[in-house]
């Protein structure tokens, strides 16, 4: 991501774009999701795994504009990359976003729908 | 850009800025002077003053003069609850009046006085028998808004007043969204205080009007002390040309009501039938008891911060008091009973005199593309 890049235009090409966004199905397909009730954040995570290798990832959210901007930066980042390796630097998307710090939690959630979701890539596909 | 924020603000007026920049432009004279230049700035504002009386068929004498909306909101909870605490120290009001409204309340409460605010019904409305029950030996001053800021929705201020005299209770009434879209004169309204506002039709921001019944005029302790302007209850030199603005905003308002206010009702009925034809959609407050240019509209499955970021080219409020930190839901919806989440994912579009049904259809056409992309996007 180039540091060049002012953080409320990136967020609104991510936010309009959304690249990574939908749903996968399949015999090797996890899902992981989060729930935030005051705000209604929901966050579900999809994984394609195959020998511990993700495939494809996708999403689905309803959420502020900063948490759709994460899931567009993720998603595409972690298809190609060891399941184990999967994390969500908080920081580092707060920073590259230019987030207000009250929307860590926000982050925080995708990581739980991340959490899930590799916990489930453990338990169904091992 | 289109711009559906008029219950916020609007455009001032060309023919208003011409009445004011006139007004600056003649000779300097400060109102309360004997001299010719003082008489002549007098009389500009007493001109004003007849103006705004006549919106809303008052006595001129009636009018006073004040800084805005906000100002008249405390001068009236302030100064009649302080006037009258002899009497009595209990003061009303409704959980969805202004900011202005309940702030005020709230200081009086801080000062001792004790308070109660009445829950309005899902529609927003309060029924008289409500005020009815709470109203106490020692209450003396009720505030309830004709039209309300967020949903449009128009109380039976007539019907309130009516229990307010009976009862012996002191009646204000914000105004402030009322004026020239709600027809209204303060007789038949029975109110004894009124705010008037000038910035939310084509007037000027910083000038405002508290009507203050004549016969029998209550009693009420001004918030600022250093002169006898305006009937000693808003004291300082008075500033002419906000006040011949304000006036002149009146007269247009006047002038064009027959023709604009249909017309306005005609253009919010205009989105509301478009935006409806999205599933889960939902209007708040009366459908029936509403003023002709606030539409406000909750949408199912989807953020409202998301929804109101996809809408760029619309300048629209929203159901959310959102500031740096986390967004919080209006709680003028929620009192409507509104969930958190409907009520943040609300918009409140108003129209105005320079609103177009082209720019009604293009908005209805923004906001459904968003909403449907932002609902394919999330999780069923």
């Amino acid at each position: 991501m180039s540091a060049r890049v002012a953080g409320s235009a990136l967020v609104e090409q991510l936010f309009l774009q959304t690249p990574g966004a939908g749903v996968l199905t399949g015999p090797d397909c996890v899902m992981g999701e989060a729930i935030e009730p005051l705000s209604a954040t929901h966050v579900r995570v999809y994984l394609q795994v195959r020998e511990g290798q993700v495939v494809q990832a996708r999403y689905q959210v309803r959420g502020c504009p900063f948490t759709i901007a994460a899931l567009a930066i993720l998603a595409p980042q972690w298809a190609g990359s060891p399941a184990a390796s999967l994390r969500v630097d908080a920081d580092g998307l707060e920073r590259i976003l230019e987030a207000p710090a009250d929307r860590r939690g926000r982050f925080l959630l995708i990581e739980d729908a991340l959490t899930q979701a590799l916990s489930a890539c453990a338990t169904v596909l091992a | 850009m289109i711009y559906l924020d008029h219950a916020a603000t609007s455009a001032l007026d060309p023919v208003v800025l011409a009445a004011m920049e006139a007004a600056l432009r003649e000779p300097t004279g400060n109102p309360s002077a004997l001299h010719a230049a003082g008489r002549a700035a007098q009389a500009r504002i007493e001109a004003a003053r007849a103006q705004v009386a006549a919106l809303v068929q008052a006595e001129p004498e009636s009018i006073v003069f004040t800084s805005g909306a906000t100002e008249s909101d405390n001068l009236a909870i302030l100064g009649a609850a302080r006037a009258a605490h002899a009497r009595g120290r209990h003061v009303m009001t409704v959980k969805t009046e202004h900011r202005a409204v309940l702030d005020a309340v709230s200081a009086l409460a801080r000062e001792g006085f004790s308070t109660t605010v009445l829950k309005p019904d899902r529609e927003g409305l309060l029924a008289p028998s409500v005020i009815e029950q709470a109203i106490r030996p020692d209450t003396t001053l009720l505030s309830v808004m004709l039209v309300n800021n967020e949903t449009g929705v128009i109380q039976d201020i007539a019907s309130i007043a009516a229990v307010c005299g009976r009862r012996g209770v002191l009646l204000h009434v914000d105004a402030a969204q009322a004026v020239g879209r709600v027809p209204f004169s303060v007789a038949t309204l029975g109110a004894d205080l009124v705010s008037l506002a000038s910035h939310k039709i084509h007037g000027p921001i910083g000038v405002g009007a508290l009507y203050v019944r004549h016969h029998p005029r209550p009693a009420l302790m001004p918030l600022f002390f250093g002169g006898g302007q305006e009937g000693a209850l808003r004291p300082g030199t008075v500033a002419v040309h906000q006040i011949v603005g304000m006036g002149m905003a009146y007269a247009q308002a006047h002038a064009l009501a027959a023709q604009e206010i249909p017309r306005l009702a005609g253009l919010t009925a205009r989105l509301w039938q478009r935006l409806e034809a999205l599933p889960a959609v939902y209007l708040n407050g009366s459908a029936m008891h509403r003023a002709p240019h606030i539409l406000n509209v909750s949408f199912a499955g989807v953020d409202g911060e998301a929804l109101r970021y996809a809408l760029p080219e619309l300048a629209v409020s929203s159901g959310s008091a959102c500031s740096a930190g986390d967004p919080e839901s209006s709680y003028v919806l929620r009192a409507l009973g509104r969930e958190d989440a409907l009520a943040n994912a609300s918009l409140r579009f108003s129209v105005g005199r320079t609103t177009t049904a082209d720019e009604i259809d293009r908005a209805a056409q923004a906001v459904m593309a968003a909403v449907t992309r932002l609902r394919a996007l999330a999780p069923v």
